[in-house]
Protein backbone atom coordinates (compact mmCIF):
# COMPACT_ATOMS: atom_id res chain seq x y z
CA UNK A 1 0.00 0.00 0.00
CA UNK A 2 1.16 3.28 -1.08
CA UNK A 3 1.45 5.78 1.59
CA UNK A 4 1.90 9.90 1.34
CA UNK A 5 4.04 12.19 2.74
CA UNK A 6 3.55 16.14 2.93
CA UNK A 7 6.78 17.62 1.69
CA UNK A 8 5.28 21.05 2.00
CA UNK A 9 5.34 24.39 0.86
CA UNK A 10 8.78 24.97 1.47
CA UNK A 11 11.33 23.76 -1.24
CA UNK A 12 14.55 24.54 1.01
CA UNK A 13 12.96 22.35 3.74
CA UNK A 14 15.66 19.46 4.15
CA UNK A 15 14.11 15.84 4.35
CA UNK A 16 15.27 13.07 6.26
CA UNK A 17 14.39 9.49 6.17
CA UNK A 18 15.38 6.58 8.49
CA UNK A 19 14.25 3.06 8.78
CA UNK A 20 14.42 0.66 12.06
CA UNK A 21 13.76 -3.35 11.12
CA UNK A 22 13.16 -4.97 14.25
CA UNK A 23 13.25 -8.80 13.54
CA UNK A 24 15.42 -11.77 14.56
CA UNK A 25 16.26 -12.54 10.86
CA UNK A 26 18.99 -11.20 9.38
CA UNK A 27 18.39 -8.10 7.12
CA UNK A 28 19.59 -6.12 4.34
CA UNK A 29 17.43 -2.56 3.65
CA UNK A 30 18.16 -0.51 0.36
CA UNK A 31 16.79 2.90 0.30
CA UNK A 32 15.63 4.09 -3.45
CA UNK A 33 14.71 7.60 -5.05
CA UNK A 34 12.02 6.70 -8.01
CA UNK A 35 11.54 9.67 -9.80
CA UNK A 36 8.28 10.67 -11.79
CA UNK A 37 8.98 9.45 -14.95
CA UNK A 38 10.50 5.91 -13.39
CA UNK A 39 14.18 6.14 -12.82
CA UNK A 40 15.39 5.21 -9.92
CA UNK A 41 18.58 4.86 -8.02
CA UNK A 42 20.08 3.46 -4.79
CA UNK A 43 20.42 6.27 -1.84
CA UNK A 44 21.87 4.06 0.60
CA UNK A 45 21.59 0.46 2.39
CA UNK A 46 22.56 -1.11 5.26
CA UNK A 47 25.87 -2.80 5.80
CA UNK A 48 27.09 -6.00 4.65
CA UNK A 49 30.61 -5.69 5.56
CA UNK A 50 31.85 -7.02 9.09
CA UNK A 51 34.23 -4.51 9.67
CA UNK A 52 32.31 -1.48 8.69
CA UNK A 53 34.15 1.90 9.52
CA UNK A 54 30.97 3.73 9.67
CA UNK A 55 28.94 3.36 12.83
CA UNK A 56 25.91 5.17 11.16
CA UNK A 57 25.67 1.74 9.04
CA UNK A 58 24.14 -0.72 11.22
CA UNK A 59 24.42 -4.66 9.84
CA UNK A 60 20.69 -5.12 10.75
CA UNK A 61 19.01 -3.85 8.16
CA UNK A 62 18.62 -0.72 9.78
CA UNK A 63 19.44 2.61 8.25
CA UNK A 64 20.26 5.57 10.36
CA UNK A 65 19.25 9.42 9.81
CA UNK A 66 19.15 9.54 5.68
CA UNK A 67 18.94 12.96 4.31
CA UNK A 68 17.20 12.57 0.53
CA UNK A 69 17.06 15.99 -0.32
CA UNK A 70 15.44 19.50 -0.26
CA UNK A 71 11.49 18.99 -0.47
CA UNK A 72 11.84 20.78 -4.01
CA UNK A 73 13.81 17.99 -5.72
CA UNK A 74 11.89 15.16 -4.25
CA UNK A 75 8.73 16.38 -4.47
CA UNK A 76 6.63 14.25 -7.05
CA UNK A 77 8.81 11.22 -6.27
CA UNK A 78 8.85 7.94 -4.06
CA UNK A 79 11.02 6.75 -1.40
CA UNK A 80 10.80 2.85 -1.68
CA UNK A 81 12.76 0.68 0.88
CA UNK A 82 13.10 -2.78 0.24
CA UNK A 83 13.92 -4.90 3.52
CA UNK A 84 15.25 -8.44 2.39
CA UNK A 85 15.10 -11.30 5.60
CA UNK A 86 17.00 -14.28 6.09
CA UNK A 87 14.66 -16.86 8.32
CA UNK A 88 16.66 -19.66 8.01
CA UNK A 89 18.75 -20.31 11.09
CA UNK A 90 15.44 -20.18 12.94
CA UNK A 91 13.89 -24.09 13.64
CA UNK A 92 11.20 -24.32 11.04
CA UNK A 93 8.51 -23.97 13.73
CA UNK A 94 9.35 -20.45 14.31
CA UNK A 95 10.01 -19.37 11.06
CA UNK A 96 6.23 -18.44 10.54
CA UNK A 97 5.98 -17.31 14.04
CA UNK A 98 8.69 -14.67 13.61
CA UNK A 99 7.81 -13.19 10.09
CA UNK A 100 4.19 -12.21 12.23
CA UNK A 101 6.74 -10.76 14.76
CA UNK A 102 8.48 -8.45 11.64
CA UNK A 103 8.32 -4.83 12.36
CA UNK A 104 9.94 -1.91 10.64
CA UNK A 105 9.39 1.60 11.74
CA UNK A 106 9.95 4.26 8.27
CA UNK A 107 10.64 7.56 9.64
CA UNK A 108 10.68 11.04 7.57
CA UNK A 109 11.10 13.99 9.13
CA UNK A 110 11.33 17.40 7.44
CA UNK A 111 8.54 18.00 5.72
CA UNK A 112 4.85 19.59 6.20
CA UNK A 113 4.20 16.25 8.06
CA UNK A 114 6.90 16.56 10.55
CA UNK A 115 8.03 13.32 12.45
CA UNK A 116 5.82 10.46 10.35
CA UNK A 117 6.31 6.67 11.17
CA UNK A 118 5.19 4.81 8.94
CA UNK A 119 4.71 0.42 9.02
CA UNK A 120 4.51 -2.20 6.32
CA UNK A 121 1.22 -3.25 4.84
CA UNK A 122 0.03 -6.59 3.99
CA UNK A 123 0.73 -6.16 0.21
CA UNK A 124 4.12 -5.22 0.93
CA UNK A 125 5.50 -8.35 2.23
CA UNK A 126 6.57 -11.29 0.07
CA UNK A 127 7.17 -14.86 1.64
CA UNK A 128 8.68 -17.74 0.31
CA UNK A 129 6.52 -21.22 1.01
CA UNK A 130 9.36 -22.36 3.92
CA UNK A 131 9.44 -19.15 5.38
CA UNK A 132 13.15 -18.70 5.27
CA UNK A 133 13.11 -15.79 2.88
CA UNK A 134 10.87 -12.55 3.63
CA UNK A 135 10.67 -9.31 1.14
CA UNK A 136 8.87 -6.33 2.25
CA UNK A 137 8.94 -3.40 -0.46
CA UNK A 138 7.63 0.20 1.43
CA UNK A 139 6.40 2.92 -1.02
CA UNK A 140 6.31 6.37 0.33
CA UNK A 141 4.79 9.20 -2.14
CA UNK A 142 6.63 12.35 -1.75
CA UNK A 143 3.73 15.04 -2.34
CA UNK B 1 5.15 -53.29 26.89
CA UNK B 2 2.64 -50.90 27.02
CA UNK B 3 5.09 -47.59 27.06
CA UNK B 4 6.38 -49.41 24.14
CA UNK B 5 2.76 -49.62 22.05
CA UNK B 6 2.35 -45.77 23.11
CA UNK B 7 5.61 -45.06 21.67
CA UNK B 8 4.56 -46.98 18.38
CA UNK B 9 1.02 -44.90 18.83
CA UNK B 10 3.53 -41.31 18.78
CA UNK B 11 5.48 -42.23 16.07
CA UNK B 12 2.44 -43.65 13.78
CA UNK B 13 0.49 -39.98 14.56
CA UNK B 14 3.87 -38.07 14.06
CA UNK B 15 4.37 -39.80 10.74
CA UNK B 16 0.40 -38.93 9.71
CA UNK B 17 0.92 -35.19 10.81
CA UNK B 18 4.27 -35.22 8.84
CA UNK B 19 2.17 -35.69 5.24
CA UNK B 20 1.04 -32.17 4.98
CA UNK B 21 3.13 -29.65 6.18
CA UNK B 22 0.93 -26.97 6.99
CA UNK B 23 -1.26 -28.99 9.34
CA UNK B 24 -0.36 -29.35 12.82
CA UNK B 25 3.14 -31.45 13.24
CA UNK B 26 4.93 -33.13 16.02
CA UNK B 27 8.35 -31.84 16.14
CA UNK B 28 11.45 -32.90 18.50
CA UNK B 29 10.17 -35.93 20.51
CA UNK B 30 11.99 -35.71 23.66
CA UNK B 31 11.76 -36.98 27.39
CA UNK B 32 10.02 -33.51 28.67
CA UNK B 33 13.08 -31.65 30.63
CA UNK B 34 10.86 -28.92 32.33
CA UNK B 35 12.44 -28.00 35.69
CA UNK B 36 8.25 -28.90 37.64
CA UNK B 37 9.58 -32.68 36.33
CA UNK B 38 13.73 -32.21 37.52
CA UNK B 39 11.69 -30.70 40.68
CA UNK B 40 10.46 -33.73 41.57
CA UNK B 41 12.76 -35.94 40.36
CA UNK B 42 10.85 -37.07 37.75
CA UNK B 43 12.89 -36.58 34.68
CA UNK B 44 15.32 -38.98 33.25
CA UNK B 45 17.94 -36.29 34.12
CA UNK B 46 18.55 -34.20 36.31
CA UNK B 47 21.10 -32.16 34.91
CA UNK B 48 20.28 -30.88 31.58
CA UNK B 49 20.61 -28.06 29.50
CA UNK B 50 17.56 -26.53 27.46
CA UNK B 51 17.82 -27.77 24.13
CA UNK B 52 17.06 -25.57 21.04
CA UNK B 53 14.28 -22.61 22.30
CA UNK B 54 10.61 -23.68 21.02
CA UNK B 55 7.49 -21.54 20.83
CA UNK B 56 5.15 -23.89 23.06
CA UNK B 57 6.36 -27.71 24.12
CA UNK B 58 4.22 -30.71 25.38
CA UNK B 59 5.91 -33.26 26.80
CA UNK B 60 4.61 -36.59 28.16
CA UNK B 61 6.42 -39.58 30.05
CA UNK B 62 5.49 -42.75 31.65
CA UNK B 63 7.70 -45.24 33.66
CA UNK B 64 8.34 -48.92 32.95
CA UNK B 65 6.82 -49.63 35.94
CA UNK B 66 3.79 -48.43 35.85
CA UNK B 67 1.07 -50.93 34.32
CA UNK B 68 -1.08 -48.13 32.83
CA UNK B 69 0.35 -47.83 29.54
CA UNK B 70 -0.74 -44.23 28.57
CA UNK B 71 1.52 -41.32 30.09
CA UNK B 72 0.31 -40.16 33.39
CA UNK B 73 2.64 -37.21 33.36
CA UNK B 74 2.72 -34.19 31.67
CA UNK B 75 4.29 -31.12 31.27
CA UNK B 76 3.57 -27.46 28.70
CA UNK B 77 6.34 -25.40 28.27
CA UNK B 78 5.68 -21.87 26.60
CA UNK B 79 8.86 -19.16 25.78
CA UNK B 80 7.13 -15.76 25.73
CA UNK B 81 9.25 -14.60 23.32
CA UNK B 82 7.68 -15.74 20.65
CA UNK B 83 4.44 -14.36 21.48
CA UNK B 84 4.99 -11.04 21.97
CA UNK B 85 6.26 -7.72 19.80
CA UNK B 86 10.58 -8.03 19.99
CA UNK B 87 12.56 -4.76 21.31
CA UNK B 88 12.70 -1.95 19.22
CA UNK B 89 16.80 -3.19 19.65
CA UNK B 90 16.11 -6.87 18.20
CA UNK B 91 18.36 -8.27 15.55
CA UNK B 92 19.79 -11.11 14.65
CA UNK B 93 23.20 -11.05 16.43
CA UNK B 94 21.50 -10.29 19.64
CA UNK B 95 19.10 -13.17 18.97
CA UNK B 96 21.99 -15.47 18.20
CA UNK B 97 23.75 -13.88 21.46
CA UNK B 98 27.17 -12.83 20.46
CA UNK B 99 25.99 -9.28 20.05
CA UNK B 100 25.85 -7.51 23.57
CA UNK B 101 23.02 -7.27 25.67
CA UNK B 102 23.30 -9.98 28.18
CA UNK B 103 19.69 -9.45 29.43
CA UNK B 104 17.66 -9.56 26.13
CA UNK B 105 19.38 -12.94 26.03
CA UNK B 106 17.91 -14.20 28.97
CA UNK B 107 14.69 -12.71 28.94
CA UNK B 108 14.40 -14.24 24.79
CA UNK B 109 14.84 -18.10 26.57
CA UNK B 110 12.83 -17.70 29.75
CA UNK B 111 10.81 -20.70 29.08
CA UNK B 112 7.61 -21.04 31.26
CA UNK B 113 6.32 -24.53 32.14
CA UNK B 114 3.85 -26.39 33.77
CA UNK B 115 4.19 -30.10 34.95
CA UNK B 116 1.91 -32.43 36.42
CA UNK B 117 3.18 -35.74 38.10
CA UNK B 118 0.77 -38.56 38.83
CA UNK B 119 1.58 -41.31 41.18
CA UNK B 120 -0.45 -43.76 43.50
CA UNK B 121 -0.06 -43.17 47.40
CA UNK B 122 2.23 -46.61 48.43
CA UNK B 123 -0.14 -46.84 51.55
CA UNK B 124 -4.06 -46.29 50.40
CA UNK B 125 -3.57 -46.74 46.50
CA UNK B 126 -4.77 -43.04 45.90
CA UNK B 127 -3.57 -40.71 43.81
CA UNK B 128 -1.11 -37.99 44.53
CA UNK B 129 -1.28 -35.08 41.70
CA UNK B 130 1.66 -33.07 41.79
CA UNK B 131 1.72 -29.63 39.80
CA UNK B 132 4.88 -27.65 39.62
CA UNK B 133 5.52 -24.58 37.77
CA UNK B 134 8.96 -23.66 36.39
CA UNK B 135 11.00 -21.39 34.70
CA UNK B 136 14.23 -21.08 33.38
CA UNK B 137 16.93 -19.62 31.00
CA UNK B 138 20.13 -19.21 29.60
CA UNK B 139 22.87 -17.21 31.53
CA UNK B 140 25.41 -16.83 30.04
CA UNK B 141 26.95 -18.15 26.96
CA UNK B 142 30.84 -18.26 25.85
CA UNK B 143 31.90 -18.81 22.45
CA UNK B 144 35.63 -19.61 21.63
CA UNK B 145 37.30 -16.50 19.53
CA UNK B 146 37.02 -19.56 16.42
CA UNK B 147 33.14 -19.82 16.87
CA UNK B 148 32.62 -16.53 17.24
CA UNK B 149 34.53 -15.77 13.97
CA UNK B 150 32.73 -18.52 12.48
CA UNK B 151 29.16 -17.02 13.56
CA UNK B 152 30.23 -13.55 12.39
CA UNK B 153 31.07 -14.91 9.42
CA UNK B 154 28.33 -16.45 8.26
CA UNK B 155 26.13 -13.74 9.43
CA UNK B 156 27.82 -11.63 6.93
CA UNK B 157 27.69 -13.65 4.53
CA UNK B 158 23.96 -14.15 4.76
CA UNK B 159 23.74 -10.40 4.21
CA UNK B 160 26.01 -10.30 1.51
CA UNK B 161 23.71 -12.52 -0.01
CA UNK B 162 20.57 -10.62 0.57
CA UNK B 163 22.16 -7.83 -0.74
CA UNK B 164 22.79 -10.01 -3.76
CA UNK B 165 18.93 -11.00 -3.72
CA UNK B 166 17.80 -7.20 -4.22
CA UNK B 167 19.68 -7.25 -7.29
CA UNK B 168 18.44 -10.31 -8.42
CA UNK B 169 15.18 -8.67 -7.80
CA UNK B 170 16.32 -5.57 -10.06
CA UNK B 171 17.94 -7.96 -13.19
CA UNK B 172 14.59 -10.15 -13.02
CA UNK B 173 12.37 -6.56 -13.28
CA UNK B 174 11.18 -6.62 -10.12
CA UNK B 175 12.30 -2.69 -9.64
CA UNK B 176 11.08 -0.34 -7.06
CA UNK B 177 9.72 1.72 -10.26
CA UNK B 178 7.16 -1.82 -11.09
CA UNK B 179 6.54 -2.09 -7.33
CA UNK B 180 4.81 1.35 -7.67
CA UNK B 181 3.21 1.37 -10.79
CA UNK B 182 2.41 -2.33 -11.68
CA UNK B 183 2.33 -3.92 -8.04
CA UNK B 184 1.02 -7.05 -8.95
CA UNK B 185 3.69 -7.98 -11.52
CA UNK B 186 5.58 -6.94 -9.12
CA UNK B 187 4.25 -9.06 -6.54
CA UNK B 188 4.75 -12.12 -9.15
CA UNK B 189 8.24 -11.68 -9.77
CA UNK B 190 9.42 -11.00 -6.17
CA UNK B 191 7.53 -14.40 -5.39
CA UNK B 192 9.48 -16.74 -8.29
CA UNK B 193 12.79 -15.14 -7.55
CA UNK B 194 12.38 -15.49 -3.58
CA UNK B 195 10.51 -19.22 -3.66
CA UNK B 196 14.06 -20.58 -6.35
CA UNK B 197 16.45 -18.30 -3.58
CA UNK B 198 14.92 -20.09 -0.54
CA UNK B 199 14.94 -23.82 -2.21
CA UNK B 200 19.22 -22.91 -2.26
CA UNK B 201 21.37 -24.80 0.12
CA UNK B 202 23.36 -21.35 0.45
CA UNK B 203 20.82 -19.45 2.26
CA UNK B 204 20.70 -21.70 5.34
CA UNK B 205 24.60 -21.32 5.65
CA UNK B 206 23.82 -19.33 8.73
CA UNK B 207 21.69 -22.37 10.53
CA UNK B 208 25.02 -24.69 10.52
CA UNK B 209 27.27 -21.89 12.67
CA UNK B 210 24.31 -20.25 14.64
CA UNK B 211 23.84 -24.71 15.97
CA UNK B 212 27.43 -24.28 17.21
CA UNK B 213 27.50 -25.52 21.02
CA UNK B 214 28.90 -22.96 23.15
CA UNK B 215 31.97 -23.67 24.75
CA UNK B 216 30.21 -22.70 28.57
CA UNK B 217 26.67 -22.25 29.04
CA UNK B 218 24.92 -21.51 32.48
CA UNK B 219 21.44 -21.65 33.16
CA UNK B 220 19.15 -21.14 35.64
CA UNK B 221 16.35 -22.69 36.72
CA UNK B 222 13.36 -22.22 39.57
CA UNK B 223 10.10 -24.06 40.53
CA UNK B 224 7.40 -24.43 42.89
CA UNK B 225 5.26 -27.57 43.60
CA UNK B 226 1.79 -28.00 45.37
CA UNK B 227 0.29 -30.98 45.66
CA UNK B 228 -2.91 -32.43 46.14
CA UNK B 229 -4.41 -35.80 47.33
CA UNK B 230 -7.07 -38.00 45.95
CA UNK B 231 -8.35 -34.93 43.37
CA UNK B 232 -9.51 -33.29 45.96
CA UNK B 233 -8.74 -29.39 45.53
CA UNK B 234 -9.09 -29.00 49.52
CA UNK B 235 -6.02 -31.12 50.56
CA UNK B 236 -3.44 -28.74 48.97
CA UNK B 237 0.01 -28.38 50.69
CA UNK B 238 3.06 -27.59 49.50
CA UNK B 239 5.02 -30.62 48.04
CA UNK B 240 9.04 -28.61 46.65
CA UNK B 241 10.26 -25.77 45.93
CA UNK B 242 14.31 -25.33 44.32
CA UNK B 243 16.58 -23.20 42.15
CA UNK B 244 19.66 -24.14 40.71
CA UNK B 245 22.07 -23.44 38.30
CA UNK B 246 23.56 -25.37 35.39
CA UNK B 247 27.34 -25.02 33.77
CA UNK B 248 27.78 -26.78 30.72
CA UNK B 249 31.18 -26.94 29.04
CA UNK B 250 30.81 -28.37 25.73
CA UNK B 251 33.96 -30.08 23.81
CA UNK B 252 33.79 -30.65 19.93
CA UNK B 253 34.66 -33.84 19.37
CA UNK B 254 35.72 -33.80 15.34
CA UNK B 255 38.83 -32.88 14.58
CA UNK B 256 38.57 -30.66 11.52
CA UNK B 257 35.13 -28.71 11.73
CA UNK B 258 31.51 -28.92 14.26
CA UNK B 259 29.63 -30.24 11.04
CA UNK B 260 29.29 -33.83 12.48
CA UNK B 261 27.99 -31.88 15.89
CA UNK B 262 29.62 -34.62 17.99
CA UNK B 263 30.34 -33.19 21.45
CA UNK B 264 31.50 -34.28 25.20
CA UNK B 265 29.44 -32.75 27.22
CA UNK B 266 30.68 -32.23 30.96
CA UNK B 267 27.83 -30.58 33.69
CA UNK B 268 28.06 -29.08 37.20
CA UNK B 269 25.06 -28.51 38.74
CA UNK B 270 24.33 -26.23 42.15
CA UNK B 271 21.07 -27.03 43.37
CA UNK B 272 18.67 -25.16 46.87
CA UNK B 273 16.43 -27.64 47.90
CA UNK B 274 12.76 -26.98 49.93
CA UNK B 275 11.34 -30.11 50.68
CA UNK B 276 7.93 -30.76 52.35
CA UNK B 277 7.04 -34.10 50.95
CA UNK B 278 8.07 -35.99 54.08
CA UNK B 279 6.23 -36.98 57.32
CA UNK B 280 8.11 -36.46 60.48
CA UNK B 281 7.75 -38.98 63.98
CA UNK B 282 4.24 -37.02 64.83
CA UNK B 283 2.71 -37.82 61.17
CA UNK B 284 2.84 -34.23 59.67
CA UNK B 285 4.05 -33.05 56.99
CA UNK B 286 7.78 -31.13 58.33
CA UNK B 287 10.16 -28.53 55.72
CA UNK B 288 13.50 -29.67 55.16
CA UNK B 289 16.33 -28.05 53.17
CA UNK B 290 19.06 -29.50 51.45
CA UNK B 291 21.75 -28.47 48.54
CA UNK B 292 22.39 -30.74 45.72
CA UNK B 293 25.76 -31.16 44.19
CA UNK B 294 26.52 -33.47 41.26
CA UNK B 295 27.67 -33.62 37.39
CA UNK B 296 27.26 -35.34 34.56
CA UNK B 297 29.28 -36.44 31.45
CA UNK B 298 27.75 -36.67 28.14
CA UNK B 299 28.82 -38.02 24.32
CA UNK B 300 26.71 -36.82 22.09
CA UNK B 301 26.90 -38.36 18.32
CA UNK B 302 24.58 -37.56 15.44
CA UNK B 303 21.86 -40.14 16.35
CA UNK B 304 23.09 -41.55 19.68
CA UNK B 305 24.13 -39.90 23.21
CA UNK B 306 24.73 -41.37 26.51
CA UNK B 307 25.68 -40.09 29.57
CA UNK B 308 26.19 -40.50 33.26
CA UNK B 309 25.23 -38.41 36.42
CA UNK B 310 25.42 -38.73 39.60
CA UNK B 311 23.95 -36.31 42.55
CA UNK B 312 24.39 -35.85 45.88
CA UNK B 313 22.09 -34.14 48.09
CA UNK B 314 22.65 -33.74 51.77
CA UNK B 315 21.39 -31.67 54.77
CA UNK B 316 23.05 -32.00 58.41
CA UNK B 317 20.83 -34.70 59.07
CA UNK B 318 20.05 -36.57 55.52
CA UNK B 319 22.85 -37.25 53.11
CA UNK B 320 21.44 -39.39 50.30
CA UNK B 321 22.32 -39.66 45.89
CA UNK B 322 21.13 -40.07 42.78
CA UNK B 323 23.08 -42.03 40.24
CA UNK B 324 21.63 -42.72 36.37
CA UNK B 325 22.59 -43.67 33.27
CA UNK B 326 20.85 -41.88 30.38
CA UNK B 327 20.90 -42.94 26.69
CA UNK B 328 18.95 -41.20 23.98
CA UNK B 329 18.52 -42.23 20.11
CA UNK B 330 17.45 -40.24 17.02
CA UNK B 331 15.32 -42.43 14.97
CA UNK B 332 14.78 -39.67 12.53
CA UNK B 333 14.20 -35.79 12.44
CA UNK B 334 11.23 -35.53 14.77
CA UNK B 335 11.09 -38.87 16.84
CA UNK B 336 13.65 -39.69 19.89
CA UNK B 337 13.96 -42.68 21.85
CA UNK B 338 14.86 -41.52 25.48
CA UNK B 339 15.38 -43.96 28.46
CA UNK B 340 17.07 -43.52 31.84
CA UNK B 341 17.82 -46.17 34.55
CA UNK B 342 18.95 -45.74 37.93
CA UNK B 343 18.99 -44.87 41.52
CA UNK B 344 17.30 -41.87 42.72
CA UNK B 345 17.28 -40.29 45.64
CA UNK B 346 16.24 -41.57 48.88
CA UNK B 347 16.58 -45.54 50.27
CA UNK B 348 13.15 -46.40 48.81
CA UNK B 349 10.80 -46.54 46.36
CA UNK B 350 13.85 -45.22 44.20
CA UNK B 351 14.25 -47.01 40.66
CA UNK B 352 14.87 -44.69 38.09
CA UNK B 353 13.13 -46.83 34.88
CA UNK B 354 12.03 -44.24 31.94
CA UNK B 355 11.01 -43.96 28.97
CA UNK B 356 9.58 -41.84 27.24
CA UNK B 357 8.50 -39.07 24.66
CA UNK B 358 8.02 -35.73 23.86
CA UNK B 359 6.62 -33.33 21.30
CA UNK B 360 6.82 -29.81 20.77
CA UNK B 361 4.01 -28.15 18.11
CA UNK B 362 3.65 -25.12 16.67
CA UNK B 363 1.79 -24.36 13.55
CA UNK B 364 2.74 -20.91 14.45
CA UNK B 365 -0.74 -19.68 14.73
CA UNK B 366 -0.91 -20.28 19.06
CA UNK B 367 -1.42 -16.83 20.11
CA UNK B 368 -0.77 -14.46 23.38
CA UNK B 369 -1.93 -11.57 22.04
CA UNK B 370 -2.36 -10.24 18.68
CA UNK B 371 0.63 -8.13 16.93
Amino acid sequence: MKRVYDTGLVDNNQLSTAVNVITAGAAYSAVYLLRSGGQFNLIDESTSQRNNPNPEKPANGDILTLPIGLASKVRKSYIVVRTLINMSHLDDDLRKREVELIRIDYSFSGGFSDNQVYNFDNDDITVSPDYKMVSITKPVEMI
Amino acid sequence: MKSFITLIIFFCVNLCFAQDKDSLTLKDLEIPNSPGFILLDQAPTSIERPNSVKAFTVGAFNSFGESNGFPKNYAIEITPFWFFKHGKNMSALKYIGIQNGKLTTALKTVSLSVAYVNKDDTLTNKPINNIAFGARTNLLKLYTSKQRKDIYDAYFRTVNHLKYVDSTLNAEGATVALKVIKPDEYKAIETRVLNLIAKKDSVSSIKKAVNLRPLIALDFAIAYNTVFFNNDFSTNRFGRFGTWLTLNYSQSLDKEDNEKNNYLNLYVVGRYLSDGTKKNNQDKYEIQNFFDIGGKFEFEFKKLSFGYEYISRANKEIKTHRSTGLIKYKVQDNLYITGAFGKNFGSTNNLVSLLGVNWGFSTGNEKLSKK
